[in-house]
């Protein structure tokens, strides 16, 4: 049986969501001249859900960019007390803090999803230009902390695969 | 808990989750966790921060971030901004620190085409920081003056923060807005006179290289060619707002088109220069909007706590004299801004202090223009300080610490302007007295 | 003593929050011993559009606000929108019975209090507007910065709805992005004041805030309790029914004094304007709750 190139597939999916946020924020300039160019003209009028769509792409292209944020470490952090570990202390701490922020995203992406739940069966809209079911909000959260998740406990699993003292990629 | 114990509790956690060097954003939803379990009860609290935190982000008031530091990589990227630097050498001739001089007047400008201070600083530091890095201008001649002109963006009018102040606190916003003009001008000469201090103190943190001479003919050839476009650039942001046609947050988006077009004008505009701005962009934007979902609910946390009211009604309680209560409300400024968002620290503090400052008879228009100060030296102050991170994504690997002393000699000159205006409040409100009643 | 968890969705200096915070001091004037509210903060604790979910959860017990910021879960909310009547009259007729059904059923709340009857919109322009050959006021093409409640009427008047948020609307007034927007009666805390010309007239709709509590809880408390909050709430809605006249005289004076014509069509013209602001409101809750529309439109928005 052939071997699935699971690892490879994965990046290339956690790059295209990130790609695909990027997208969304060059949707968001063109959107926004089109709502501005369509209200000057009085022939031209822009669709209503324009504004709605716009708005939907802040939180969105965040989710969409988070995971592979999380894999090339683009999320900023402290570097105060770095200088005063050894290269072993700052492996296993990097590590912990991988796992600890793995953790965190699991435990709120499950309230998140809870609560999307909830609000699905309760058929809830966030009333904007156009109303909205509030659980996509619920839901673009819990997957993208999800997704973030598991870019930090691969981080933390390949560190305790590795000899070398630190994964470097960006 | 009484307040302090509250405020003291949350605070320690996070400064020590960041100190463990867990990415800032996470370091504070683990905060937020812990905040809830102790202040909002279990199960249904964590419900609430996800619901909270699920439409942090929903707020249109954010697009200008995203907008402007696409524009400032597409400056980068496309090689308009070294186009412009080099002009500037050849104008300039040999004035030290003559790119952070340019840093300082375009951020004032672009103060005045935008509301959103950490657009403002995005877009400068994306699109100046690195060719001055290349150069060898020292952090605190370049990221220095990026983040502190970078914030007058909300002092300067147009000002989205001066609005939701105004509205909160039943201001006339137009004068407040005027009320912001001469205090932001100000501060942008205090920067320029810091610079050129800095710059003779210590000659050697701004580069000093030869300039080829340049004729008065060949300086006139020069700017007509490279700052026209840059006019269009700035006509198509501000001309359209002066004119109706777009709001300022809508305006950022024009801006983009316009340096795209200007790009193209000088041949520069690639699929691949466009690919790799928007792929910054996005990496910036990721970050910083990742924090603000955080952050908007750690600051909610702590109000729920009641930790802020509690600092903010024992400055209710003191029985002092005026400085007095301006020192002690400047400390509680200075720590939500080391901590909270801006429209959470105006939502806690205006309720607050407005009337008390009224009460020792000031104007509640200057005391509008001294929290928006206080606010603009909050996104700029460790450990959380916006303008920090966004600095911190555009320069790809400089430390907190290394940014943040970059920055200080400046927030020292800000505190000095709020000295000034505290014994001269005539320049903050000559201005809108002008504009009548 | 009871002591209660309170959410103000707006900020302090909203006529719609300081309402709230005369009801919790009426509560804690009357309730010594028995039940208090705790105010423990405004939008800057938890979002106003999420301060239904937290009521419901019990994260907090006791809300105030326009129920407008929650119409996504209690649609029935929008039929205050549409009332003619006040909050004193909706009690005695039945129509805050059914009100109350609703916020139990979709909420698991109690609705304590209607406490902004009296309150009305109008349209805010900053200039002067035409008339037509019928004395209606010309409205079609103008741009007017919109949201969700006047999404459909300012389409029904052939008007350009224009989204943005709070923060621009200086600007965007300022510069002529927008001719005007929509409002409650106190337009001055906004402080756009001096870029406005004209308020149109006549008053339509009302004002939607209203006072709620978590349902178990509320169940749960002492009668002496239930009987304290029931009460304030009479005694609050009716203070702000008897002081609602002078509180508009007091805002139309101010609105006058910055230079701000109160625009009324003729009663014609006027009636056109009034029967189209409503039935944009019935019209669609008839479209979204057929059964319920049926019930209660007789009762808010009777002789029609
Ligand atoms: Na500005
Ligand atoms: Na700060």
């Amino acid at each position: 049986m052939p071997r699935i190139p699971v690892g490879p597939i994965w990046t290339g999916f956690i790059r295209s969501l990130f790609a695909l946020g990027a997208v969304y924020l060059g949707l968001i300039v063109i959107g926004t001249l089109w709502d501005v160019i369509a209200r000057a003209i009085p022939q031209l009028h822009a669709p209503v859900w324009l504004s709605t769509v716009i708005e939907f792409g802040l939180p969105s292209s965040a989710m969409l960019a988070a995971p592979w944020l999380v894999r090339t470490r683009g999320h900023v952090a402290m570097e105060l007390i770095n200088a005063a570990l050894s290269a072993r202390q700052r492996k296993a701490l990097l590590a912990f803090t991988d796992l600890a922020a793995a953790g965190i995203c699991l435990f709120v992406a499950r309230y998140a999803g809870l609560a999307g739940l909830d609000s699905f069966e309760r058929g809830e809209v966030a009333v904007r230009a156009v109303d909205v079911p509030r659980w996509y909000l619920y839901a673009i959260l819990c997957s993208g902390l999800t997704l973030c998740a598991i870019e930090f406990l691969r981080h933390a699993v390949l560190a305790a695969c590795s000899t070398a003292p630190e994964e470097t990629t960006s | 808990m009484p307040w302090y114990a509250s405020m003291g509790l949350m605070i320690g956690l996070i400064l020590s989750l960041m100190a463990l060097r867990i990415p800032v954003a996470f370091a504070f939803l683990l905060a937020n966790v812990i905040g809830v379990f102790i202040f909002m009860g279990g199960h249904f609290g964590l419900v609430q921060l996800a619901a909270n935190a699920s439409e942090s982000l929903m707020n249109y008031a954010l697009l200008p971030i995203p907008l402007f530091i696409l524009m400032g990589e597409l400056f980068f990227h496309t090689g308009i901004a070294e186009r412009v630097f080099f002009v500037v050498d050849r104008l300039m001739g040999r004035v030290r620190g003559r790119l952070s001089y340019v840093a300082i007047g375009g951020g004032t400008l672009f103060s005045a085409l935008s509301g959103s201070s950490l657009g403002n600083v995005a877009m400068m530091g994306s699109s100046m920081y690195p060719e001055m890095r290349r150069i060898g201008y020292s952090d605190t001649l370049s990221i220095g003056p990026i983040i502190a002109t970078g914030g007058l963006a909300a002092i300067i009018p147009p000002s989205g923060l001066a609005v939701v102040l105004g509205s909160l606190a039943s201001l006339d916003v137009g004068r407040l807005l005027l009320a912001g003009l001469v205090p932001g001008v100000l501060l942008a000469l205090g920067y320029a006179a810091l610079v050129w201090t800095l710059t003779i103190i210590r000659p050697q943190t701004a580069p000093d290289y030869d300039v080829p001479q340049t004729s008065g003919r060949e300086k006139l050839r020069l700017a007509v060619v490279n700052l026209l476009p840059m006019m269009f650039i700035i006509f198509m942001v501000m001309g359209l707002i002066v004119l109706g046609i777009a709001t300022p947050t809508e305006a950022a988006a024009f801006g983009v088109v316009a340096v795209m077009i200007v790009a193209a004008f000088f041949r520069r505009l690639s699929l691949h220069a466009v690919a790799r701005a928007a792929e910054s962009a996005m990496k910036i934007s990721g970050m910083i909007f990742m924090i603000i979902l955080a952050s908007t609910t750690f600051s909610q946390i702590l109000a729920m706590s009641g930790a802020t009211r509690g600092l903010v009604g024992w400055v209710n309680g003191i029985d002092a004299s005026l400085p007095q209560v301006l020192v002690a409300m400047a400390l509680v400024l200075l720590l939500f801004g080391a901590f909270l968002e801006p429209v959470g620290i105006m939502l806690l503090t205006i309720p607050v202090f407005l009337p008390l400052a009224q009460s020792y008879g000031l104007d509640p228009l200057w005391m509008g223009v001294f929290i928006l100060i206080f606010i603009e030296l909050g996104l700029a102050t460790p450990p959380f300080g916006m303008a920090l991170f966004v600095m911190m994504g555009a320069t790809e690997g400089k430390s907190i610490l290394a940014i943040s002393r970059a920055v200080i000699p400046y927030l020292l000159c800000t505190l000095g302007l709020v000295v000034v205006i505290s014994a001269y409040p005539q320049i903050v409100l000559f201005l809108p007295s002008l504009a009548g009643r | 003593e009871e002591v209660l968890r309170g959410v103000a969705a707006l900020p302090p200096n909203n006529v719609i929050t300081q309402s709230f915070l005369q009801y919790v001091e009426m509560v804690n004037e009357a309730g010594k011993g028995i039940v208090s509210i705790q105010v423990i903060g405004g939008p800057e604790a938890i979002p106003p559009t999420q301060q239904d979910t937290a009521l419901r959860n019990g994260v907090i017990d006791i809300q105030g606000g326009p129920a407008g910021y929650y119409a996504g879960s209690v649609p029935e909310s929008e039929a205050l929108t549409g009332a003619t009547i006040t909050a004193a009259q909706a009690r005695q007729n039945g129509a805050f019975e059914l009100l109350r059904n609703a916020w139990r059923s979709r909420l698991g709340a109690e609705l304590l209090a209607w406490n902004g009857s009296g309150t009305r919109y109008y349209i805010y322009l900053r200039d002067m507007p035409e008339f037509d050959a019928d004395g209606n006021v010309l409205l079609s093409g103008k741009k007017l910065r919109s949201a969700g409640t006047y999404r459909d009427w300012f389409d029904a008047l052939g008007a350009e709805n224009v989204m943005m948020s709070q923060s621009e609307v200086f600007s965007a007034l300022e510069r002529g992005v927008v001719d005007g927007f929509g409002w409650i009666t106190f337009a001055s805390d906004i402080g756009v004041n001096r870029l406005l010309k004209a308020r149109v007239g006549p008053a339509v709709w009302q004002g939607s805030p209203v006072i709620m509590m978590n349902g178990a809880r509320y169940d749960a408390l002492p009668e002496a309790a239930k009987t304290v909050l029931q009460e304030a709430a009479l005694a609050l809605e009716a203070k702000i029914t008897a002081e609602m006249p002078a509180r508009i005289a007091e805002e139309e004076e101010r609105l006058k004094a910055d230079g701000i014509s109160l625009v009324e069509p003729e009663p014609e013209a006027a009636a056109r304007y009034e029967d189209l602001a409503y039935s944009v409101v019935w019209t669609k809750l008839e479209a979204d709750l057929p059964d319920y529309a049926a019930k209660i439109r007789p009762l808010l928005y009777p002789d029609r």
